[in-house]
Parts: C-alpha cells; sequence; structure tokens
C-alpha cells in the first residue's frame, strides 16, 4: 500500500488524532471559565506562580508518562523525590565544591534508585505495584533515618544553587523553563526516535515485542531510570525552592503525578500516551487548586474536586482511547 | 528433591517466616512472651487484620482498594458525629458501616460499569471522602465518650480481645464464602480469567461490585475498631493502611490474579498481619526507631516476592531438566 504524501504529513496526522488532544480544549475552557470570574487570574505573576507549582508535579509526571507507557507502575517517584531534595539541603551548598554534590549526588540516587527498579520489574519479571510499594517503605524509612524525622533547612546557599528553584532567565523563572525543556526532550524522544517506538510496542503486547526482537526487560529499565532522573531533578528545584523541608513531604506526590498522567489520556494499559499532554494535566490540576485557594475555598473542597476530576479524566480517557482502537 | 515437596515448601513459607519471628521475639526480649504483650499484639492488629480480609478478595480479582484507609475514617467520624448529636450507638455504627458500604459500591460501579481501572477509581473515591471527613468535621478530630463503644475495642473474652475474635470470625466467614459458595467462587474466576468467566455466563460485573462491597464494609468494620480503640474520629487518621495492608496480603503469601488452586487465601492473609504485627511489637520492645520498622517492612515485600518468582523460576527449570532427563533415557 502507497501512503500519499498528503497522509505522511504532520499536520494531517495532528488533525486526524485531534481527540488525542482534548486536553488542551479541556485547558482552554478552565483558563476562560477561570478568568471570567477572577482579575487576578490572568496576571503574569500568578501564572508564574502556577507554573512554578507545577513544576514539582510536572516533572515526575514526564518520567511517570513513560513507565505507564511501558505498562508498567510506580508508586515509589514521590519517596525519591522525597529523597533527593533531603540529600540536596543536607550537603549544604554552602561553596561551589559542595553546590555540585548536592545537584550530582541526588541524580545519582535517583538513578540508582530507578535502575533497582527496573531491574527488579524488567529483568526478575516482578510485580511493579508490589515492588514499587517496598521501594517506598524502602526510601521513606531511608530518609526518616537520614533526618532523624527532623525538618532539614538552609537559609544561605550558594548563588547557584539558589538559582535553580528561583532564579529567572529572561524573565522567565529558571524551573519552568527547565520543566518545558525536559517536556519538548521527553516528548521528541518518544515520538521520533527508535527507544519511544519500542516503549508503546512493549506497553501495547510484550510477547509481540519480545518476538520482534525487542529486549523488553532493557526497555522497561530504561523508563524506570528514567523516571527515577526526573523524580531526583524535581526533588532538587524543590529543595532550591523552599529550602526547608519535612522529610515525609514526598509521599503522596506520586498519586498526583498519576493523576496528571491519567488526565493527559495516558492510559494505565500502557501502549498509550503523551508528555505534553501530561504536562497539561499536572497544569490544569495546580491551577484548579490555586483558583480555589484565591477564592478562599477550604481544603476539603479541593480535595473532592481533586477525586472528581481523576474520574472525570479517567472517562475521558477511557472514551477516547477506545475510538482510537 | 521432588518438585511438588518443594511446591509445598513454597506455600508455607510465610508460616516458616512467622515461625522464625516468633522465636526471634522470644529468644530477644523476655516480655514478648508475657500474656499481656500477646494480648496487646492481638487488639493492634485486629482492626488492619479485618480490613486486609476485603483487600485481600480484591487482590484476587487483580484490582486494589486504595480507598480503605479514607473509608475508615470517615466511618469513625460518622460514628463519633452521630454519638454526639445524641443518637443510639446501635444506629451510629449502622449509619458509619452504610458508608462504607456506599463507597465499596461506588468503586465496584465505577471499575465494573463505568471501565475504569481500579486504582484510578478507588484513588478518586479516597480523595473523595477524605475531602468529605474534612468537611464535616471542619478540620478538627470529634471525639466523645461513650462507655460501650470504647468497650467494643479494648474489651477481652479471658485473654483474647473482642475485636480480634470478630477479625478471626470474619476471616473464616469470608474464606467460607469465597470457597464454599459459588458467588464467592466467581472471584477466583474473574482474578485468574475473567474472560472465560464472560464466555460462560457468570455475571462477572456482579461479581466485581459484589467485592468492592465487601471491601468496603470491612473497611467500615475497621474504622469502628480504630476509632473506638482512639476514642476519636478525626480526618487525617489510618492514612496509610491502604498500603500497609496490601503488604500484609502480599507477604502472606497471596497474589494479584489468584487462581483456582489458592484456597487458602483467608489464613495466608492472617499470617501476613501476624508477621507485620510481630515484626512491630519486637521493633517496638528491642526501642528502635520506627524508620527502621518502615524500611524493614519494605524489605521484606520485595524480598517475599523476589524468592516467591526466583524458587518458581529454579523449579521450572528443575522440572524441565527431570523430563529432558528421563526423556533421553526413554528414547535410549
Amino acid at each position: 500500500m502507497k501512503i500519499s504524501r498528503f497522509q505522511d504529513n504532520l499536520i494531517y496526522r495532528i488533525i486526524k488524532n485531534i481527540k488525542d488532544y482534548y486536553i488542551w480544549f479541556f485547558l482552554v475552557g478552565i483558563v476562560t471559565l477561570i478568568s471570567l470570574f477572577s482579575d487576578v487570574f490572568l496576571q503574569s505573576s500568578n501564572i508564574f506562580n502556577i507554573l512554578r507549582e507545577t513544576v514539582v508535579v510536572g516533572i515526575i509526571a514526564i518520567g511517570m508518562t513513560y513507565v505507564l507507557i511501558a505498562h508498567c507502575f510506580d508508586l515509589s517517584a514521590g519517596a525519591i523525590m522525597g529523597l533527593c531534595a533531603v540529600i540536596s539541603i543536607c550537603l549544604k551548598p554552602v561553596n561551589t565544591m559542595s553546590t555540585v554534590l548536592s545537584v550530582v549526588i541526588p541524580i545519582l540516587i535517583g538513578t540508582f534508585i530507578g535502575l533497582v527498579n527496573g531491574f527488579l520489574v524488567g529483568y526478575l519479571r516482578l510485580n511493579g505495584f508490589i515492588v514499587t510499594l517496598g521501594m517506598q517503605f524502602l526510601i521513606l524509612g531511608t530518609t526518616l533515618l537520614i533526618t532523624g524525622g527532623n525538618q532539614v533547612f538552609i537559609y544561605k546557599t550558594t548563588d547557584a544553587y539558589f538559582f535553580l528553584g528561583n532564579g529567572k532567565l529572561f524573565g522567565i523563572p529558571f524551573s519552568i523553563i527547565v520543566l518545558i525543556l525536559l517536556c519538548i526532550i521527553a516528548q521528541l524522544v518518544l515520538s521520533f526516535t527508535r527507544f519511544g517506538q519500542y516503549l508503546k510496542l512493549v506497553g501495547e503486547n510484550e510477547k509481540s515485542a519480545t518476538l520482534s526482537g525487542i529486549k523488553v526487560p532493557r526497555v522497561i529499565n530504561q523508563s524506570y531510570i528514567f523516571l527515577g532522573i526526573c523524580a531526583a531533578i524535581s526533588g532538587i528545584i524543590l529543595a532550591s525552592w523552599v529550602r526547608q523541608l519535612d522529610p515525609g513531604s514526598g509521599v503522596g506526590y506520586e498519586f498526583s503525578a498519576i493523576t496528571a498522567t491519567i488526565l493527559g489520556g495516558t492510559s494505565l494499559l500502557g501502549g498509550k500516551g503523551n508528555v505534553l499532554n501530561s504536562f497539561i494535566g499536572a497544569l490544569i490540576i495546580v491551577m484548579i487548586t490555586n483558583t480555589m485557594m484565591l477564592f478562599n475555598i477550604p481544603y476539603n473542597y479541593q480535595l473532592m474536586v481533586e477525586g472528581l476530576i481523576l474520574i472525570i479524566g479517567a472517562i475521558l480517557g477511557n472514551y477516547y482511547g477506545k475510538k482510537n482502537k | 528433591m521432588k518438585p511438588k515437596s518443594l511446591k509445598n515448601f513454597l506455600q508455607y513459607k510465610s508460616f516458616i517466616l512467622l515461625a522464625m519471628l516468633i522465636f526471634l521475639a522470644s529468644l530477644l526480649d523476655k516480655t514478648f512472651t508475657t500474656s499481656a504483650n500477646i494480648t496487646n499484639i492481638l487488639q493492634q492488629i485486629a482492626s488492619n487484620g479485618i480490613v486486609s480480609v476485603g483487600m485481600t478478595l480484591v487482590i484476587l480479582t487483580g484490582g486494589f482498594d486504595m480507598s480503605v484507609g479514607s473509608t475508615m475514617a470517615l466511618t469513625g467520624i460518622v460514628i463519633m458525629l452521630m454519638l454526639k448529636a445524641g443518637s443510639n450507638l446501635f444506629l451510629a455504627i449502622l449509619c458509619g458501616v452504610f458508608v462504607g458500604v456506599l463507597t465499596g459500591l461506588a468503586n465496584g460501579l465505577l471499575i465494573s460499569k463505568v471501565k475504569l481501572s481500579p486504582f484510578i477509581a478507588t484513588l478518586a473515591t479516597s480523595t473523595l471522602s477524605r475531602g468529605i471527613s474534612f468537611g464535616v468535621t471542619n478540620h478538627r478530630p470529634v471525639s466523645v465518650w461513650n462507655e460501650t463503644f470504647y468497650q467494643l475495642a479494648t474489651g477481652s473474652i479471658g485473654l483474647i480481645p473482642i475485636s480480634f475474635l470478630l477479625f478471626i470470625v470474619l476471616a473464616i466467614l469470608t474464606q467460607i464464602f469465597i470457597s464454599r459458595t459459588k458467588l464467592g467462587h466467581n472471584i477466583y474466576i474473574y482474578g485468574s480469567n475473567k474472560e472465560v468467566g464472560y464466555a460462560a455466563g457468570l455475571n462477572m460485573d456482579r461479581t466485581l461490585i459484589l467485592t468492592y462491597t465487601i471491601s468496603g464494609f470491612l473497611a467500615s468494620i475497621g474504622g469502628l475498631f480504630l476509632s473506638s480503640k482512639l476514642g476519636t474520629g478525626s480526618p487525617v487518621m489510618a492514612e496509610d493502611v491502604a498500603l500497609v495492608c496490601t503488604t500484609a496480603v502480599i507477604i502472606g503469601g497471596n497474589r494479584f490474579h489468584g487462581n483456582i488452586s489458592s484456597v487458602k487465601s483467608m489464613l495466608r492473609t492472617v499470617i501476613g498481619i501476624f508477621i507485620l504485627g510481630v515484626l512491630n511489637n519486637m521493633l517496638n520492645l528491642l526501642g528502635t526507631m520506627s524508620y527502621i520498622q518502615i524500611i524493614i517492612r519494605g524489605l521484606l515485600v520485595i524480598i517475599v516476592i523476589a524468592v516467591d518468582s526466583g524458587v518458581k523460576e529454579i523449579r521450572s527449570t528443575l522440572v524441565e531438566r527431570i523430563k529432558l532427563f528421563f526423556r533421553r533415557k526413554d528414547f535410549e
């Protein structure tokens, strides 16, 4: 069968798969709705504020998208984030040497934990849910052990370290630039490289992927390592941003990241997903929480709305997922 | 070694782990074997144990129930609020349990009819009911003193607490339900191969709804005992129960997608709960930090399932080798 030039066109493909991008319309709708009621909402300071809050969840959601596409699961991402943030602060970035260390060592730790997860799930074929549940306990316990259960804080850091979470580049906060760059790179890797195609194939049908010569364990391992690195980066940015952390604060972020990813149309059954959509999903969640704070709505309604959004997002994702197949 | 005896050994590894733990604990600390301490352990594990019984059913169908923790909290709060309003204790408990059944029913409907993934659906209902419990209590714990309600969790017959007795009774009843009745047997069929169930004309949707409803019901019973033990209903209580109960069920030897042959599911869950309870108690008696308990819990989960799959692999290769060996002899 000959594929016509027209069908090969990127724009044609986007229009054909417009349903995959329903989340963007959702975003536009929500932004319009909120800006009707609040004039503070569209001010640049508030927008930057929302984006900065998105960074922590958003970066984890990028890695989570990879893992969910490969039909795996991770409950330990939030704990990895917490551990990396705590270690980054504990290394006391007060001079050049320790600044470099407090960025490099958390990333190495994130990579290592991702490697362990990936080894257990990919090579030993253990259930991802249980393994990462155990890892979550393990990492959380380690974090508490390191800190002795106390808060960790650092008031004065080097400028370079301060810049990671608070600095501005061309008037845009640096952490947002990191998030958007990571998003774009991850999306490009997913759509245009062999690894991305392998990832989707493994998630879609593991058996046929094995039969067609893909090293399935390696692909799964790589996706977990990527998630570990993402969690570590988000931990460093969080540490540099707030500089005072509760050791248990990381746990719970994995649920937010999964919610964002699901809202972005990634299926828990694997084989389907889009990093940019996950980012938008994270943005929507933070935006709604932020707006509720603007209107002084109590915490309990925020929780309830979060639950409802999760259900609606999953239903929409289900509906469009089925249509595409 | 014969493959069959190896298989039997594999089935009882959680028993061996528990026996080793009890042996170790009684060696390390003399207070462990005192009757007061044993009563204490039994009382501690009861509320989580009741929740784990429901969780076992859910895990046998291949799903998870993340909502048990917030169901427990909400049940406690509802009971406390009813008591505060001056209602009858029986009516209050009935209302509390009704909340749990409702949550379970919502989970079941979302998963079977709306076709959401179990994780997502239960996470959503969990967040929702946590939000509701923050709302109705105005972000503060509610506590009312009621002697009879307090006696529920702390009272005991001889050495055995009432709550533990109820846990065992519920476990036995549920085991009878899933292994002796057709309706309960469908849970195994759903877990092992739901397509076959659909093809055989079994009502798989109803099975799933029933499973989650039972889980919600048992979660609210667990919440009842927890709030009775603490004497309060707080919106932040029982936050990690879902994960701890999953851990207990897994450590006991149950797996996602249980198959027909796994008839001792509840026994395994009880063993799993005991392992966690004895471990916690031992570490507390030895005066270790609670963080180390969390680490050991995590390590235990990973090791248990790694050993499980490792032994399975070794066994299958052994069986293959033996078969190959005999076939070669026959051939010659």
